[in-house]
């Protein structure tokens, strides 16, 4: 499938991208979606007679069936959001706090599933923090004692961006909706998921499911925040778009994702994710999840076979995805990410990625260097960036 | 489909107050990439069936991959299609090619039907006489029924029964349901309630179904065309009879 696909970004010519987990690349057909918009029907959405505006509602509407279907959603529960970390937050500002709720989450979250929680400390809202092991994983009974009927919210991410390590959401809903009762909610940061491995979200059991269309794809400034029961959640923005009606002293807003997207939105955007995860769906999720595995076991034994070379995150491939950190001895992980690219032009992310209370919790204060790849990867890729980090082992 | 209402029956020499289930009547706005294209009253049953038929069976796309999106909502059905141009086409074609005067301007855009299935009489017998029980026209006495019919084990079978108010809406219908499962329309017949008229023989025409039956009569303007098309017109299918207008080489067993 690899060089069909690779035809589809020419910017890897003259580059080796291995940071997808940051942002992923955007195929041609993805920047042809997004370019017709601007050349040939241009105009907002939701607000015409005439026939451009129909045309771009038509699609910007289909864009959002095209994304529900990709999670085994309906169109009216799937809102067009800037990134993930907007959709979270819109969860996070839309829900009704009380002096005294509970929210678990864990330290394997991104700080955007963090962030926004900690927050709410300020309205006496507790946060509870469950803890995964070394390798990045999950005792389910860890999560048992957090919750209790005082439990309001379990936010837990998927995939960690840091291990690449799958947390096991089925059963971790489970137990949100046993232990912390009928009404709590689950949240799942879907932004290393969605892109990688088949969602489905009647599966996974869960009440929101936040995730990037810039890492699936998708153009910049796109995330998806997917609702279960929309009518449950308040918009964060008001204005234009949203509303069925408006009279001098009040208003009904809109049904289904409309009312969380007030303003004029990102158009053009919404109709590229939606190309995108058509061109996901043609290449089979399924297909990427085996190609990765793939990838992704040759970068982890290449890696662990490297003197000097520690690798973080379970090993089991089952219970990961190619998204590998790993550090060396007596180099500073922003170094090794320099001379990769100065090396081999091989680009990866370095630092603590946007998770600092797990880097802590690891022990590793300047952070890991992150390799992390896509279906556009090859495995000659990999060989050369095992090479070169062998060779800048050997001159430490 | 159906929808109650008050009316006075006669009944020896008086009127007495009673309800009666008509038959759903509604308008179906058509859009194609932003612009109006057709308002259609139509029964509101297989509406999505309806519009990929109705685009198809008029030239508007050759197959339903050139409908990029086709979105339904209250009476409107709004298409985006991915040659907007051939509305325009399609228009010039079939409104001056078939349906004023008694030539036709268009004949050498007249689609021929690509076919060389024989079919059975028995099979044709038993079509025509398989479509006439419907619940909906038994309340109603107002429904036209257009049945499809395919081959299966050298048998043939009703795969789709469309109602309508309409016997264009209807064949439209089951058209759209063969397009959308990707039915091989040259070795099919339809089978219809009501008389073929010009029209209905141009919609087989440009599905490449072969053969058209019904209970009913035909047209001059039908049969010419069909002459033209290789469409096979056969009307007043009652009892064992039929009459065979054009190309009887489609049935087998001697007709």
């Amino acid at each position: 499938m690899n060089e069909r696909i690779r035809a589809d970004f020419p910017i890897l010519k003259d580059i080796i991208y291995m940071d997808s987990a940051a942002t992923s690349l955007t195929p041609e057909p993805v920047l042809e979606a997004v370019l017709s918009y601007y050349r040939e029907y241009n105009a907002n959405v939701g607000r015409g007679v005439h026939r451009l505006s129909q045309v771009v509602s038509q699609k910007y509407k289909d864009a959002h069936r095209k994304v529900a279907g990709f999670i085994g959603a309906n169109e009216g529960e799937v809102i067009f959001t800037k990134n993930t970390t907007e959709a979270i937050n819109m969860v996070a500002y839309g829900l009704n706090w009380a002096k005294g709720d509970e929210i678990v989450t864990t330290l394997l979250e991104h700080h955007s599933n963090f962030l926004p929680w900690l927050r709410l400390k300020e309205k006496g809202v507790h946060l509870k923090i469950v803890k995964p092991n070394k390798a990045g994983l999950f005792e389910l009974s860890d999560f048992e004692p957090a919750m209790s009927d005082r439990t309001r919210l379990v936010a837990v991410t998927q995939v960690s961006n840091v291990l690449g390590t799958i947390s096991p959401i089925k059963e971790i809903s489970a137990i949100c909706k046993e232990k912390g009762g009928e009404d709590s909610l689950f949240l799942v940061d879907g932004a290393q998921s969605a892109p990688h491995i088949p969602v489905d979200v009647g599966e996974l059991g869960c009440d929101f499911i936040a995730f990037s269309g810039h890492k699936m794809l998708g153009p910049t400034g796109t995330g998806v925040l997917w609702v279960k029961n929309p009518n449950e959640l308040e918009p964060t923005l008001f204005g234009g778009g949203m509303i069925e009606s408006v009279s001098k002293d009040d208003y009904t807003l809109a049904g289904g994702y409309e009312r969380f997207e007030a303003g004029t939105p990102h158009i053009a955007g919404g109709i590229g994710l939606g190309r995108a995860v058509d061109y996901l769906k043609e290449v089979g999720t399924g297909e990427i999840r085996d190609y990765e595995e793939r990838l992704a076991k040759k970068l982890l034994e290449g890696l662990q076979s490297i003197e000097k070379v520690q690798v973080y995150g379970s090993t089991n491939l089952s219970e990961r995805i190619g998204v590998i950190s790993f550090t060396m001895t007596g180099l500073h992980p922003h170094e090794i990410a320099l001379m990769l690219d100065e090396a081999s032009d091989i680009l990866v992310r370095s630092g603590h990625h946007c998770c600092m209370p797990l880097m802590d919790y690891l022990g590793l204060k300047d952070g890991t260097v992150r390799a992390s790849v896509y279906l556009y990867n090859t495995e000659g890729e990999v060989d050369t960036f095992l090479e070169t980090v062998e060779r800048i082992a050997k001159v430490v | 489909m159906l929808k109650e209402f008050k009316c006075l029956k006669f009944r020896e020499d008086t009127f007495v107050e009673a309800k009666h289930k008509v038959i759903k009547e509604e308008p179906l706005s058509i859009s194609i990439n932003g612009r109006h294209y057709v308002t259609a009253m139509i029964s509101p049953h297989m509406m999505k069936e309806f519009v990929m038929g109705h685009l198809f069976a008029e030239g508007i796309i050759k197959s339903i991959d050139e409908i990029e999106s086709l979105q339904l909502e209250d009476n409107t059905a709004n298409v985006i299609i991915t040659h907007p141009l051939k509305v325009l086409a399609a228009r010039k074609i079939i409104v001056s090619g078939c349906g004023t005067g008694s030539s036709f301007l268009g004949e050498s855009k007249l689609p021929k039907i690509r076919s060389s299935v024989k079919i059975e009489m028995g099979d044709i017998i038993a079509g025509v006489k398989s479509i006439l029980h419907s619940q909906v026209h038994d309340i109603t006495g107002g429904v036209h029924l257009v049945g499809l019919f395919d081959k299966s084990n050298r048998k043939y079978v009703q795969i789709c029964i469309a109602e309508d108010i309409g016997r264009h809406n209807a064949l439209d219908k089951v058209i759209g349901y063969g397009l959308i499962r990707d039915i091989q329309f040259e070795q099919t017949f339809v089978a219809s309630t009501g008389r073929i008229s010009s029209e209905m023989a141009l919609k087989c025409s440009v599905a490449n179904i072969p053969l058209l039956a019904s209970r009913g009569a035909t047209t001059s303007l039908a049969v010419e065309l069909a002459e033209k098309t290789g469409l096979c017109i056969i009307g007043f299918v009652r009892g064992e009879k039929m009459n065979v207008y054009t190309n009887a080489e489609r049935i087998s067993d001697g007709c």
